[in-house]
Parts: C-alpha cells; sequence; structure tokens
C-alpha cells in the first residue's frame, strides 16, 4: 500500500464569516506529483499554509508522514520543503549567503549543500549579485534551491513557474519530473494555470471557492477529455458490425440511448457519416466532442472559457 | 553598528578632550559626565532589538522557519537570545573602549574611587533594567508590522506612562496608587540609582541594586510571556 504522505480529515480555515477553506479531505501519496488546481482566491494557498502550519486550522484534522500531534507535525515539516506565495529572502544577502544563513537555522552540516542546491536549481553563477537585484526568475529558483537544502522528502510548491520564461518552465518541470523519478520525491504544486501542470502532474486536485471540487489521477483526467465523435443511430449494433467491416475500426463504445462513441476518424467524422448512411443505418446526431484540460476544469467549477 | 561603533568613538574622544582640561581630568568626573547616558541606552535597544530582527515581517521570511518546523515559541525566544547577547556584546565592546580610555588617559586619584565603585555597581545594576527594555522593544517589533511604527511604540510605551502617572497622581486619591506605580516602571529605575549620584554625591550601594533588578527581570519575564502569546495568534 502506498504511504500516505499528508492527509486531511474535514481540515477548513474561516476568517470570521469568510471560508477560505470549507471542510476538506485530502491525500497525497508517496511518490505523487499532485497539480492542485484552482482559480485565484479558490484557497490553493490556505491549503498549502494550513499544511506547512503557517495558519493554524478553524476545524478538523491533518496528518503529515502519519503524525497529528504538534510535536509530530513539527517534525514532519522538517521533511518538507517549500515555496507559499513569493519566495522570501534576505534582500541585500546574495544567493549564497541566503542559503548559508538558512543552512545554518536547519542545522545542515553539509556546506556544499549549497553549491549543489544552487546549481540544480539554475542559478549558480549570481555570483556577489545581492537578492534585492534579482528577477522575477531568479527569485524564483532561488526559493527551489531553498525547498531543496534540507534533502526534503516532499515539495509543497506554491505557484513556482510564475515568473519564468518558457525555457525556465521547461527546466524546471525537467527538475521536478527528475527529482521524482530518481528520488522518488513527492510533489504538490499548485497553479492557476492547467496547462503548466498537464506536463508533469501523475494526480489532481480541483479547488473552486474554498471546496475540494475533485480529485483525479492524470490516467482519468486524460481518459475523461479523451475525443471522439459521437453518433445517435436506429440501430446500434448494425453501426457497430459496420464501423468494424467498413472503416475498420474496433475504438468505439455502445451506449444506451443509440449512441456511439468513435474515438478513431476523428478528423473525418464525414467517412463515418457516409458508412452508416450507405449501411441503410438512420443516422440522427454526429458531432465532435471532448474537452481539452482548461475546458475540463471551467466546466467543472462552472463559467465561460474566455478566449 | 557604525552607530555604535561612533559612539564607543565619541567617549574615547570625550576622554582625550579632558586629558588636558584641568581640574576635569580625573577619572570620577568623567563618569559622572556619563550618569545620564544610562538612561539613552534603555531606548537604544530598540536598535539592538531591530539589527536581529531583521525585518522579518517586510521580507517575509518567517514564514521559512515556521514551515521547517520551528514553534513560534522557539523563534521568539530565539530571536531574544540573540538580541541579549548582540547587546551584552555591544555593550562591552563600547563601555569597554569607554573605561578603558578613562583609566588610560585621565588622573585616577584615591578620592576618585567611590565613584569608580558606584559606576561599576550602576552597570550592573541597570543591566537587568536594559534586559527589561530590551523585551520591551521584542515584543513591539513582533506586534507591529514595521520597524518604524514599532520603533515609537516603543518609545511611547517606555517613556510615556511615568508622565501619564504623574499627572494621574496630582488628582486626589490617586496619589498613592500612581507614586507606586511610577515607582515600578522601567523608565525610572536608572533615574532611580543615578539621581542621587548626581543630586547630591551619594555613592551606590549593592543593596540599592535589588528593586532594579526585580523590576528589569519581572519586566522581561511578563513581556516575553505576552509577546509570545500575541506572537501565537499572529498570521503570517
Amino acid at each position: 500500500m502506498e504511504e500516505k504522505i499528508a492527509v486531511t480529515r474535514q481540515l477548513c480555515k474561516r476568517y470570521g464569516q469568510f471560508t477560505a477553506l470549507a471542510p476538506t479531505d485530502f491525500e497525497l501519496k508517496k511518490g505523487q506529483i499532485m497539480g492542485l488546481v484552482g482559480r485565484n482566491g479558490a484557497g490553493k494557498t490556505t491549503l498549502l499554509k494550513l499544511l506547512t502550519g503557517l495558519t493554524d486550522p478553524t476545524g478538523g484534522t491533518m496528518a503529515l508522514f502519519s503524525g497529528e500531534t504538534p510535536s509530530e507535525l513539527s517534525r514532519a515539516r522538517k521533511r518538507m520543503g517549500i515555496i507559499v506565495e513569493a519566495p522570501a529572502f534576505y534582500p541585500n544577502l546574495t544567493a549564497a549567503q541566503n542559503l548559508e544563513y538558512y543552512r545554518l537555522q536547519k542545522g545542515i552540516p553539509e556546506r556544499s549543500r549549497i553549491d549543489y542546491v544552487l546549481t540544480e536549481a539554475g542559478i549558480e553563477s549570481t555570483g556577489k549579485k545581492k537578492y534585492k537585484d534579482f528577477s522575477l526568475g531568479m527569485k524564483q529558483r532561488l526559493g527551489i534551491a531553498l525547498a531543496l537544502l534540507s534533502d526534503p522528502d516532499i515539495l509543497i510548491l506554491d505557484e513556482p513557474l510564475n515568473g519564468l520564461d518558457p525555457m525556465g518552465i521547461v527546466e524546471m518541470r525537467s527538475l521536478l519530473q527528475r527529482l521524482n523519478r530518481q528520488r522518488d520525491l513527492t510533489i504538490l504544486i499548485s497553479s492557476h494555470i492547467l496547462s503548466e501542470l498537464s506536463a508533469i502532474a501523475t494526480n489532481y486536485s480541483f479547488i473552486e471557492q474554498g471546496r475540494m471540487v475533485e480529485q483525479i489521477s492524470a490516467e482519468a483526467l486524460h481518459e475523461k477529455c479523451r475525443r471522439y465523435v459521437e453518433v445517435k443511430v436506429d440501430q446500434p449494433q448494425k453501426a457497430a458490425a459496420l464501423l468494424e467491416r467498413e472503416l475498420k475500426c474496433d475504438q468505439y463504445e455502445v451506449l444506451p440511448g443509440g449512441v456511439l462513441h468513435i474515438y478513431a476518424c476523428l478528423e473525418q467524422p464525414e467517412k463515418i457519416a457516409a458508412a452508416l448512411v450507405g449501411g441503410q443505418i438512420a443516422l440522427s446526431v454526429i458531432q465532435s466532442k471532448g474537452a481539452d484540460l482548461e475546458q475540463y476544469f471551467v466546466d467543472l467549477v462552472g463559467g465561460e472559457r474566455r478566449a | 553598528m557604525i552607530f555604535f561603533g561612533a559612539c564607543a568613538v565619541l567617549l574615547v574622544l570625550t576622554s582625550l578632550f579632558m586629558r588636558n582640561t584641568e581640574p576635569f581630568n580625573n577619572t570620577s568626573v568623567s563618569l559622572a559626565l556619563t550618569l545620564n547616558t544610562f538612561n539613552m541606552v534603555s531606548l537604544l535597544t530598540i536598535g539592538v532589538a531591530d539589527m536581529v530582527f531583521c525585518n522579518e515581517y517586510k521580507n517575509q521570511t518567517f514564514k521559512n522557519a515556521l514551515a521547517y518546523g520551528y514553534s513560534r515559541n522557539a523563534i521568539y525566544l530565539g530571536k531574544f537570545a540573540t538580541e541579549v547577547i548582540f547587546a551584552f556584546g555591544i555593550a562591552i565592546a563600547v563601555f569597554g573602549i569607554y573605561l578603558l580610555s578613562v583609566f588610560l588617559l585621565l588622573e585616577n586619584p584615591p578620592e576618585a574611587r567611590p565613584m569608580v565603585e558606584s559606576y561599576f555597581l550602576l552597570l550592573l545594576g541597570s543591566v537587568p533594567v536594559w534586559l527589561g527594555c530590551l523585551a520591551l522593544a521584542h515584543l513591539c517589533l513582533f506586534f507591529v508590522r514595521g520597524g518604524t511604527a514599532a520603533s515609537f511604540l516603543f518609545a511611547g510605551l517606555l517613556v510615556i506612562p511615568d508622565s501619564v502617572f504623574a499627572l494621574l497622581g496630582m488628582k486626589e486619591g490617586f496619589g498613592p496608587f500612581c507614586t507606586a506605580i511610577r515607582e515600578n516602571l522601567l523608565w525610572n529605575q536608572i533615574g532611580h540609582m543615578t539621581t542621587p549620584m548626581m543630586m547630591t554625591g551619594q555613592m551606590l550601594t549593592p543593596d540599592q541594586l535589588i528593586h532594579p533588578a526585580l523590576v528589569g527581570l519581572g519586566h522581561m519575564v511578563v513581556l516575553l510571556l505576552i509577546g509570545m502569546a500575541l506572537f501565537r495568534r499572529k498570521e503570517i
């Protein structure tokens, strides 16, 4: 059985009358790359703050590495590397000086660890440049370096791709995948842009207006988003046989009500129509269907997709 | 740090200036002239605390320590311990340089001995008071998001209550109560020790250090407890 790194049961956070996070059940298993997806203000950062101890819950329980008591949670958090909201460092120190401060604070004995994480994050050549003079992308990379400094078992990253250029996004994704693959590092990464996560996430959690609306694996999500041609006929069994004989197509589903979902010939639905009509089958509906990931998310939370 | 270095330099320059200034070129006069600075040191504790606090709110760096699993109490007390170490280091350096310059550059006649002994007792007696002031500065920095606002709050909380209770004490029936309060305010403790020395030449005795020590350390403990309680509830 996969080890559960983080489990919440009815975990919630309220600020007065405002519910930032409704009672939420959430699970993160070892080795997963979990994409936490939601609009701005949906509650992603609130959930991450609760998991990392930056704020106290209003209700519910939480377990990290099977520990639930305050001291167990405190010990568990030493196994986590985090970026929550923007990375935070001392502006008048260099990258290495900032990491040296945190190396001492965390009691990490190897000084060479600083060079290693700077190289991993791709900012090994900042030299004497002070943090206040860093670009946004460099700041994000230093945040990643800090998250990796203590050799964590889990990374919790709040929109880590913000501010990175396209090359930086590719490099960051590649780094996270490599860490996950080589070191079995569990990663919880939040974003409001689904396409950023689609290349790496193995699981998704969708959050909207403080509520967890769905938790789903990447395979199931891609299955749900799979494109197909939907036809409605009077003789579905005959239509299925015709598709196999005439179009050599065996990727289809027969559904109740005379509906077939066909997963081949997606770019040439006219062939499907011609085959069915030619076989004396009454065709009442034919349309292309299936969502991309963004449309899936929009449909899930309700709302219009813009452009 | 530049400021404290400058203070040390100024004090040495004072000794150099007095060296050739009869009849003021002896240790007793120099030490008496610096008695007023002890209360100023109380105000300077906010500078020491601010140096160690390092704009944690402005830089939003608290979350790095909190998310690593350090408890808020550990962070609060750890910062205070660092401030105490810093404060001791700076005080030893500045006072050490000053006293060295006084004893090396000025004359030290036998009649100056009571003042020298009182001065060292005053230093000893001021330490608990300064610790109390440091705890107040520490609380203000943790409570208020902004070094400038924290500094004003600190100065206000340290200095103003004495005036307030002095005014209230003028009201009939409030006198004894307000006098008792004023006796136990942090800001007045060093004055209780230095005023007799300056006004009547009465030298300090060890038993006169007990009350300031109790007030200073009592304030320190209470302010630390209040600060920890407030910081536990603060959203980071």
